[in-house]
């Protein structure tokens, strides 16, 4: 690492990047005042005020990124797009600037996620058209967007915990949407408070940070991290590792975005799914140079990502609530990406996550679209054979599901997760030796486990024969275009977002991962566990392994026609085990929340406050009115005692001025 | 002038609003004083020189020759802001309360009117003796408010709040004899350039910080605040948690680090400790209560451990963490309180069960709620993260354990506040329980009757909060300046030597030196 990790980068002034993140703010804002106030509205006009405000707001900002993106295409290499806004806080040596700062990497996913959200913006406009919360709606998601830009762009740590806290408050309005279901309104309760749980975490590492660094910046701490040692850069690391866990629902954390499907669908879609949930991806990708020094941090990042992977696949196996597979599913997921990012295979990383907010997101709206035609039925016992009648979601589901699964070699998640199973087990750990092999054996398994769940979903949903209510049936018709277009574009999206970086190994371009190496090149360890050679060996074996879990998923359910999970029922009591969740809602209820209000009433109610405070208030009003009562007994009102007193006292006071 | 001016408006206020009969143009007046007092403090900002960090807008008058007592005012920038937050916050208080006062309605604006009047009196006063008299006159009011227009147990809440500010204040004026006696003046700066011996320093300190403890309140000297807090009507509450509570922290950098600096060194880590567990008792208790009014007065008392913590940091970003989130504080805290007074006049209960579904009734209320529990909860953008990153940052430096317990309050803020949020204002809306009772046609009606909305004087009392509360979020600077130069002069200067407890980075950094010199002579052998 002789290089010097800053001679290639160099910060150009843009002074129109505030655009990207304004549109969504003042679409927000627009909305948000017209729900307010504009009660007298026409519904019909103000209908189409709310979508032309809230789309033309996510639309502008794409282009923004868009003019943006082919500026920054122009500058060579390594280059920094900046816009210095104002000074937020300055305080002694505590400095920070509202500044935003456009690199390779945040520039990728700028793009993506307005394309992605103008795309679920447009969706929505069919699919909540009848709500009677439209406008409040679009007001959200807008504000959502703004949220997650600020945190993209950031120049510094603290801005991007603007965007961070941002995007948590806009899922707690969007799980809560329709908060007059009052678990709708604790499915969001639940994400929020989960979220700061791990915030404390994310906080902890900015004070550690700071203390050592004394800038949140992230140039700067690129520059000055010789003032991190080993330990202290694994504290750090492990620490945002944590408010990231959160943030992505990994484990332990994970326990609220399954809940989190109470939200409309395409909410689901955009922030539970495409955006948001990765946000903990790109912190820990953002950070690279930190977590480069601190290969302990970095293991538990592969570790836990590929264990969240696992067990999140076997959840979706059991699962019936259409959008609570594709819950899992995503925590499966972004257990893949942050795998990819543990074994500084950030490249890889981000790929996976651009290719997964495609397919991830046509699939959710392609779910959503299913909702939409049946009524509101989510449960897929009471689906099936919707191919013919709804075909172009029909379609753009199986889009998705072929890049989820990996089967078709050339679409979607199939090269961005193989890159990532490749570079798990190609790259050596300075730690434990035989960690590559077990990490990718682990993942590979679970891609079988994606491809049986995934197929499972697919089959059950959309061939066999209907289940369900026979009257809705009948009037069965696909949903109107301004849905069905966004949904088929992010399914064409899904198929070529392969393509954006396909692997050197077999001929491919690798254009993504070139775009983005300049910022992680430093920090990338060298795959040097296994010979390349094996790379496309590799590949044709992970191909097998999705079409293994395809066929098994087809046999069973497809052939055999049973919905129920049969997989689970092979080991004794696992179908009980994962129907429950595992348990986990029940062990945090009693670990979390019972432990911390126990605490409350014994220690601080019960014994602080009651015992220490008041009793000793009580004891001090007590010991006064001891007093006054003993006062009280020598005003006798009698002459000769008076004059003892007298007496008595003058005595005193002469043997004391005699003494 | 312009401070007397401050000081003599609102009584002039409270007078004319006492003397006339109709209670309509009684409001009236007393929004008029206070709105006037206000236009004129802003002279107050427009005036001041930040580089300069003595007293500004300096008055003299001699008051008792004969014991050199002066009526003396002045403004630093210690005291700037805390005046201005009082200007500013009183206003809204009255207009946001027009609906609430059944009873007297004539006296309870003459008292907020009196209470902001000796509020400004004591921190504008640069004689002690003076300072004195305004910080025993807060009381008056504030004991009417709370024992003439509070809650149904009213009087053990004055009661305790006037008893335990008395026993404060009783410690206080001893030490502040004795002070005043060893440097024959009952001027500040008189006081402030003497240095008194350590054991003098010891005791003094001591019977100082108890008064001020008291009125922070600092964990455990807080018996008193829960019982005022939930007795008082909304706007005593507002006038309590936004800008009375500050004077306890006032004092504290006025009086107690700058004329005691040895001793505040020696008791810091004490108090960091006892603001620290305020923090974390706050919160917790916060999170079991079932009144909304308790819950926000239990987690007022945390975030005031927060600024208690900043103070004693010691350092520069400490201290103007501190004093910026007094300021968010008051503002944030002055809506939280008055809107839980709106919900109140609305269903005539503090319990979170008596609601529901309260954001679809009044969606208007609901937004402003959320807008204010943003802030408290310390969302970055909004009032309470300011001061709350800025304290933290600094308290980890001087001392990494404490502060790392101090994020236990940021994660319980989410908790009891949305879950408040969740119970009050999401799921079905139920009945009106008063009205169920009372009306037979309300028994009829299948519909709950919703609540009303904010009516306008409701709604643009909140509306400069609101503002107020993104504006210190978003434009901390504009706060920070003008008080950098007078804590540097007037508290870091008088501290120095600062106290090392552990200085972690520089710490890590001598172990780097090590390391890196050990990895030279390795080599060089």
């Amino acid at each position: 690492m002789g290089l010097d990790s800053f001679q290639y980068k160099s910060l150009i002034q843009f002074d129109w990047i505030w655009v990207i993140v304004a549109a969504p703010l003042l679409g927000a804002v627009v909305n948000g005042l017209l729900v307010l106030f504009g009660a007298r509205l026409k519904r019909s006009f103000a209908e189409i005020l709310y979508t032309t405000v809230g789309c033309g707001a996510a639309f502008l900002s794409f282009l923004a990124a868009w003019f943006t993106f082919q500026h920054f295409r122009t500058l060579p290499e390594g280059s920094v797009l900046t816009q210095e806004l104002f000074n937020w806080i300055e305080s002694g040596l505590f400095h920070v600037n509202m500044n935003f700062e456009l690199d390779a990497l945040s520039m990728s996913m700028v793009v993506f996620i307005t394309f992605v959200s103008s795309l679920i913006h447009l969706y929505s406009a069919g699919y909540m058209k009848d709500d009677p919360g439209f406008g409040r709606y679009f007001s959200y998601l807008n504000l959502f967007l703004f949220s997650m830009l600020v945190l993209i762009m950031a120049q510094n740590l603290l801005v991007l915990f603007l965007g961070w806290e941002g995007v948590g408050f806009c899922s707690y309005l969007l799980i809560g949407f329709w908060f007059e279901d009052m678990a709708k309104a604790n499915a969001g309760k639940k994400a929020i408070i989960v979220n700061r749980i791990g915030d404390a975490g994310f906080l902890a590492g900015l004070l550690i940070l700071f203390a050592l660094a004394g800038t949140f910046n992230f140039n700067e701490l690129q520059l000055g991290k010789h003032a991190f040692t080993e330990l202290s850069a694994t504290v750090i690391c492990l620490c945002f590792f944590f408010g990231a866990a959160g943030k992505s629902a990994q484990i332990p954390l994970y326990v609220w975005l399954p809940d989190a499907m109470a939200g409309p669908t395409p909410v689901s879609a955009l922030i539970h799914a495409a955006t948001m949930v990765t946000a903990g991806v790109y912190l820990v990708a953002r950070l690279n140079f930190l977590f480069v020094l601190a290969p302990w941090a970095s293991m538990t990042v592969a570790v836990i990502g590929v264990l969240t992977a696992l067990f999140a696949a076997t959840l979706a196996l059991a699962q019936n609530d259409i959008k609570k597979v594709l819950a899992y599913s995503t925590i499966s997921q972004l257990g893949f990406m942050f795998l990819g990012a543990g074994v500084s295979a950030y490249g890889a990383g981000l790929f996976h996550l651009i290719t997964h907010g495609f397919f991830k997101a046509c699939l959710f709206l392609s779910a959503g679209s299913v909702i939409h035609v049946l009524k509101g039925e989510q449960d897929i016992r009471k689906m099936g054979g919707l191919l013919k009648h709804i075909p172009l979601t029909s379609i753009s589901f199986f889009l998705g599901w072929a890049a989820i699964t990996g089967v078709l070699p050339f679409c979607g998640g199939f090269f961005s997760k193989d890159e990532i199973l490749w570079r798990a087990l190609a790259t050596p750990n300075p730690v434990v030796p035989f960690l590559p092999e077990v990490l990718y054996f682990t993942a590979l398994f679970t891609a079988f486990l994606t491809a049986f769940y995934m197929t499972r979903l697919f089959v059950t949903v959309f061939f066999g024969e209907y289940r369900g209510d026979r009257e809705i049936f009948e009037h069965l018709h696909d949903s109107p275009l301004v849905m069905t277009i966004p949904m088929l574009l992010l399914g064409i999206g899904s198929l070529i977002s392969g393509w954006l970086s396909v692997p050197e190994a077999i001929g491919g371009g690798n254009s993504l991962g070139k775009f983005v190496d300049p910022i992680f090149h430093l920090s990338t360890l060298e795959a040097t566990n296994v010979s390349s050679k094996l790379e496309p060996i590799l590949m044709l074996l992970s191909l097998l392994v999705a079409a293994l879990g395809v066929l098994a998923a087809w046999y069973v359910y497809g052939w055999k026609h049973t919905i129920s999970p049969w997989l689970l029922k092979l080991i004794p009591g696992g179908k009980k085990a994962v129907e429950e969740k595992y348990y986990v809602d029940e062990l945090y209820d009693v670990m979390v929340v019972r432990a911390v209000k126990g605490f409350a009433h014994w220690v601080s109610d019960r014994l602080v406050e009651q015992i220490l405070i008041n009793r000793f208030l009580e004891l001090t009003t007590q010991g006064v009115y001891g007093v006054a009562k003993l006062l009280k007994k020598t005003q006798v009102g009698m002459v000769r005692a008076y004059l003892a007193y007298v007496v008595a006292g003058a005595a005193l006071l002469i043997y004391l001025i005699l003494h | 002038m312009i401070l007397s001016l401050l000081i003599g408006l609102p009584v002039l206020g409270a007078v004319l609003a006492a003397l006339f009969p109709q209670e309509r143009i009684a409001k009236a007046l007393a929004l008029l004083a206070s709105l006037t007092t206000f236009a004129f403090s802003l002279t107050l900002y427009t005036g001041f020189d930040p580089a300069n960090g003595g007293f500004q807008f300096q008055e003299l008058m001699p008051l008792v020759p004969r014991f050199s007592i002066n009526y003396s005012l002045g403004l630093d920038g210690l005291s700037l802001w805390l005046v201005l937050l009082t200007t500013f916050i009183t206003p809204w208080v009255i207009l946001g309360s027009f609906g609430m006062i059944g009873k007297n309605v004539r006296g309870f604006y003459a008292c907020l009117l009196l209470l902001e009047s000796s509020v400004i009196g004591t921190l504008a006063s640069t004689d002690i003796f003076l300072f004195y008299v305004f910080w025993e006159l807060m009381l008056i009011p504030a004991f009417f408010l709370i024992g003439v227009w509070g809650g149904p147990n009213r009087v053990k809440g004055t009661l305790k709040f006037v008893l335990f500010t008395m026993a404060g204040s009783l410690l206080m004026l001893v030490a502040l004899l004795y002070v005043t006696h060893e440097v024959k003046s009952f001027d500040y700066t008189k006081l402030f350039d003497h240095s008194f011996p350590e054991d003098v320093q010891f005791w003094c300190f001591l019977a100082f910080a108890l008064a001020f403890f008291i009125k922070v309140p600092l964990f455990p000297f807080h018996g008193w605040l829960p019982d005022a807090y939930t007795e008082a009507p909304a706007g005593g509450t507002v006038m309590l948690s936004a800008i009375l509570v500050k004077l306890g922290a006032y004092g504290l950098l006025r009086f107690c680090i700058p004329l005691f600096p040895e001793a505040a060194k020696d008791f810091a880590p004490w108090i960091m400790v006892l603001a620290v567990a305020g923090v974390v008792h706050g919160a917790l208790m916060a999170t079991l209560q079932t009144d909304f009014k308790r819950m926000t007065a239990y987690s007022s008392l945390s975030h005031m451990g927060l600024i208690t913590l900043g103070i004693f940091t010691f350092s520069l970003t400490g201290l103007e963490g501190g004093l910026v989130q007094m300021v968010g504080h008051g503002v944030y805290m002055a809506g939280l309180f008055l809107l839980t007074g709106m919900l109140f006049q609305r269903r005539e209960s503090h319990e979170m069960d008596a609601y529901g579904g309260v954001a679809k009734a009044a969606p208007l209320l609901a937004a402003a709620f959320l807008w204010m529990v943003l802030s408290a909860a310390g969302l970055p953008g909004f009032a309470g993260f300011t001061g709350e990153i800025l304290i933290l940052t600094s308290a980890y430096k001087t001392w990494p354990l404490p502060a790392l317990v101090a994020i236990a309050g940021f994660v319980l803020s989410a908790w009891y506040l949305f879950n408040m949020y969740g119970k009050v204002f999401f799921g079905k809306g139920k009945a009106n329980s008063e009205e169920a009772k009372n009306s037979k046609k309300a028994k009829k009606e299948e519909e709950p009757k919703p609540l009303a909305d904010l009516s306008w004087n409701e709604g643009l009392a909140l509306l400069p909060l609101a503002l107020a509360a993104l504006w210190i979020g978003l434009n901390a600077n504009f706060f920070l300046a003008p008080m950098e130069k007078t804590l540097e002069m007037k508290v870091i200067e008088k501290l120095k030597p600062p106290p090392v407890m552990m200085d972690f980075a520089a710490q890590q950094r001598r172990l780097q030196d090590e390391i890196e010199s050990n990895k030279k002579t390795k080599k060089a052998h």
